[in-house]
């Protein structure tokens, strides 16, 4: 090609390509420095471990009521959590805990965010009637208690964990709708989207190839705060006696338990409460955290 | 508007069928009930292949909206554009989509204009891929081809937008305008937003682009100066409406229009000789709102000429032939280049 205009001087930054300071790149160098968010990845990274290790091993079977064991234990060297009203190990089914919790809290969020960005996407994007049916939709529901309808909406469609994770998403996605919607608002008019239509994008490249990836760390942020809600949800239920079906065991069920038996064995309350707690806050931390690594203009 | 005036269409070279025409397009903006804002209000012309038009006129006077109108990414409230015999303004879905592989944009930012979640590589691609034209293995090759076209390092293709200068990334846009080999470029400003020593480059590159593939530009700018080499005709608009068309180098010698003028007035020339003889021709006032346009000629409450009361105020002068492929609106246009002067 015989265009006169050269490679000129101002792009000797070199052939080799450069390190890319991306999203991803910069935001976890922010993420490395909140300590907190760290000490948090590191809890559940360990729970991640025990949950996973809990598919396959647990010291004892932990729905199995174990002969020549007492009931209500206290912690020992053969049951290091002791036992529950039943004689089964403590440790056993709060292993088994922390794999439902981290079951339900996870695929709640991917139900909410598949759910919520695409009914966000859908209203910010297109607008006009097909915004205002959902925005409409989402405020009505806003004046409910998102608990009230999760235990409906559980009685309804009978027990399970699906059905659980289900129930939480009823309404927790509607958050994440507004949030996609709000983005996919502002992002709609920017003059890239603009482009991309003039070279001949259809709606749905725009909508997932453009404003989905440039929204992306509100969404991310949002999506973790989904875990703790829906892991608190399903203790509560539990804890109410309305969540996972025994003999399977839940931090909410074990709780649930333990407080019936309080005069007798303070333990068996303590550490689901603990375990609640610590995971709580861990997840709340991380997602502070990655708020701030990953969404700065947020920051509160 | 009652009196929208058909322009008929001024040809540089005759007998040549044109390749966009565009035909007494309007386009009002709504603006709360029963007002518009008339930011294109009845504008025609023509473009013939190979040429290069450029359309001239202050912030807010309509012509990136008409850009926009032809390029379909806002649709027009009334008239036609004719691109290659096809009126697209009836187009839809698919089959506007395909229309637009004959007719591309380049954007006025370049820091607004790239997705900066996308490598440059993908950016160039992106029109390639819309309409697998091409994939694998030969899309990057284009792309790294496209790349050096522009005159920038064909491995930068996995870099993103933000490691780039201005100049280097409408060098960006150019390459995504090119990749479809498209026959019509609307340039929306492509160098307002670039420092002065950069947009000859890219007034440059364009000219190369132009000679290479035989592209056809319709160069959007708000001062004569740029536009001033690069363009066959000009076309001057002020409020929505076509004032002034000329050939080049017609309308830098004369002006039959008093806001042309006004316009070529504001140029700063670079030799303090010349300098230091110019008058600037002071227009009073603002841009009247298009929300509400003054009657008669749009022009008549800044111009230095008007007759107020008078025809002036009263009736909408209509774009006329005044000299050889030399049309203007204005009701006195004999006597703009006695009346305004513009050297002491």
């Amino acid at each position: 090609m015989a265009i006169s205009t050269p490679v000129l001087e101002e792009y000797a930054g070199g052939t080799v390509a450069r390190e890319q300071v991306g999203l991803w790149r910069d935001g976890f160098r922010r993420l490395r420095r909140n300590r907190l968010a760290l000490a948090a990845l590191v809890y559940l990274t360990i729970l991640f471990v025990v949950a996973i290790v809990a598919l396959f091993w647990t010291p004892y079977n932990p729905a199995a009521i174990l002969p020549n064991t007492l009931t209500f234990l206290g912690p020992s060297a053969a049951h290091p959590l002791g036992t529950d009203d039943l004689g089964r190990d403590l440790l056993s089914r709060m292993m088994q805990g922390a794999q439902i919790s981290l079951i339900v809290g996870v695929g709640t969020s991917a139900i909410v965010l598949t759910v919520g960005v695409v009914v966000g996407l859908i209203a910010g994007y297109f607008r006009g009637w097909i915004d205002n049916v959902i925005s409409v939709f989402i405020n009505i529901f806003y004046g409910i208690p998102g608990i009230l309808v999760a235990i409906i909406l559980y009685l309804v469609l009978g027990r399970g964990l699906g059905n659980i994770m289900i129930a939480i998403s009823a309404t927790a996605w509607m958050d994440m709708a507004r949030l996609v919607r709000g983005q996919a608002f502002s992002i709609r008019e920017r003059e890239y989207i603009e482009a991309a239509r003039a070279s001949g994008a259809r709606s749905g490249k725009i909508l997932f190839g453009h404003i989905l990836p440039n929204s992306l760390g509100p969404i991310i942020v949002q999506a973790t705060f989904v875990i703790p809600i829906a892991i608190l949800t399903e203790a509560f239920l539990s804890y109410l006696g309305l969540g996972i079906p025994s003999p399977l065991a839940s931090w909410g069920s074990i709780a649930s338990e333990g407080y019936a038996a309080l005069p007798l064995e303070p333990y068996m309350m303590l550490w689901p409460a603990v375990a609640l707690s610590l995971t709580l806050l861990a997840f709340n931390f991380l997602g502070d955290g990655l708020r701030d690594a990953f969404d700065p203009r947020q920051r509160l | 508007m009652t009196d929208t005036v058909v322009a008929p269409a001024p040809r540089v070279v005759p007998a040549v069928e044109p390749l966009l025409r565009v035909v007494n397009v309007v386009k009002h903006f709504g603006a709360g009930v029963g007002s518009s804002v008339k930011a294109v209000d009845g504008v025609s012309f023509d473009i013939l292949p190979g040429e290069t038009v450029g359309l001239v006129g202050e912030s807010g006077c309509g012509k990136s909206t008409l850009g926009r109108l032809i390029t379909q990414l806002i649709p027009v409230t009334s008239g036609e554009v004719v691109l290659d015999g096809v009126d697209i303004t009836r187009l839809r879905g698919e089959k506007l989509r395909q229309q637009r592989k004959q007719l591309q944009m380049i954007f006025q930012d370049p820091y607004a204009s790239l997705d900066p979640r996308m490598t440059v590589g993908d950016i160039i691609a992106e029109p390639l891929v819309n309409f697998k034209m091409i994939s694998g293995r030969a899309k990057d090759a284009r792309v790294q081809e496209l790349l050096r076209t522009v005159g920038l390092n064909p491995y930068f293709n996995n870099r993103y937008p933000h490691e780039f200068s201005g100049g280097q990334r409408q060098r960006i846009g150019i390459a995504r305008a090119l990749a479809l080999n498209p026959r019509l470029i609307i340039c929306d400003e492509p160098v307002s937003a670039l420092d002065v020593s950069i947009q000859a480059q890219i007034i440059n590159l364009l000219e190369d682009l132009q000679r290479e593939f035989t592209l056809t530009y319709l160069f959007i700018a708000h001062d004569l100066s740029v536009v001033r080499h690069i363009s066959n005709r000009v076309m001057v608009m002020y409020l929505g409406k076509i004032v002034e068309v000329a050939p080049s180098e017609d309308l830098y010698t004369s002006q039959e229009h008093p806001y042309t003028r006004a316009l070529l007035s504001s140029i700063p020339v670079p030799d303090p000789r010349i300098e230091s003889k110019r008058r600037l021709v002071e227009l009073s006032g603002e841009i009247p709102s298009p929300l509400n346009p003054p009657s008669g000629c749009r022009f008549h409450t800044r111009c230095p000429i008007a007759q107020v009361p008078g025809v002036c105020a009263d009736v909408e002068p209509p774009l006329e032939l005044k000299g050889d492929g030399h049309l203007a609106a204005c009701h006195f246009s004999e006597q703009v280049r006695t009346k305004i002067a513009i050297t002491v």
